[in-house]
């Protein structure tokens, strides 16, 4: 869950930031606007689009787990609705990273050996994660 | 880089003039600046927390100046000279946004 409130508030914070920029240079009229810049309109437009499709997820993902009917297992109780929640999460924390390191990777032009590096340690990270919450579910 | 003649400005040089003049001798000008005031502010911030308390963070102390400088290159891309070139241009204003990111994606899970 740290790992998600993490993503979370980096996805609002560069959000907000980006968002601030835009409205401050509109209000200004400043001659080189940075939302005329494709690559800047196209991470700032996909990291607004994630975050907001949250609500309807998680809203989904709430409505199938109170819908689903718990099942006695051996000492404990079988919930299959969070695993589904997870899986959908992580997918919410993937789309983000990816969203958020795509205006640093083209602009500064960072290897790829490290990008590569770091969606492994997500993708790793969010495996756990998923598993963890099955663990405790089932 | 050295600038020739300040007298390509005009007669009626501005403030906003003045400040864009570096800019039209060498590209990267407020650049090197913004660089510059980063790493010091960063510098500051870090003794003064290591001043205040034991546990002095790096990390925060650049995420905070590397906010503060997003800002002042904000400010700066809407200072614009009678030629219409603005104090920093939109491509510096991409790269310190971009690394902006960077430093408060590092923040945010060193916390």
């Amino acid at each position: 869950m740290n790992l998600f409130g993490n993503w979370l508030f980096l996805g609002l914070f560069v959000s907000a930031g980006l968002a601030l920029i835009v409205v401050i240079q509109l209000d200004n009229t400043a001659t080189q606007p940075i939302s005329e810049d494709e690559l800047f309109s196209a991470a700032s437009g996909n990291i607004s689009s994630s975050l907001s499709s949250l609500e309807d997820t998680s809203g989904v993902q709430y409505d199938q787990f109170t819908g689903e009917q718990p099942k006695a297992g051996f000492g404990s109780i079988v919930l299959f609705g969070i695993v589904s929640a997870g899986k959908t999460f992580g997918t919410v924390i993937l789309g983000t990273f990816t969203t958020i390191i795509k205006l640093p990777l083209a602009v500064l032009g960072l290897p790829q050996t490290l990008i590569s590096v770091l969606i492994t340690w997500t993708i790793i990270s969010l495996i756990i994660f998923t598993w963890l919450l099955y663990k405790l579910g089932g | 880089m050295v600038c020739q003649d300040l007298t390509i400005m005009g007669s009626r040089t501005g403030i906003e003039d003045l400040l864009v003049y570096p800019t039209t001798c060498y590209y990267y000008f407020w650049a090197v600046m913004l660089f510059t005031l980063f790493i010091v502010l960063a510098f500051i911030l870090y003794n003064r927390e290591r001043e205040e308390s034991t546990q002095a963070d790096l990390i925060s102390s650049m995420g905070v100046s590397s906010t503060a400088i997003l800002v002042l290159a904000v400010i700066g891309s809407l200072i614009t000279s009678t030629n219409g070139l603005p104090m920093i241009q939109r491509d510096i204003l991409l790269t310190v946004v971009a690394i902006w990111i960077v430093i408060s994606a590092i923040w945010f899970f060193k916390k």
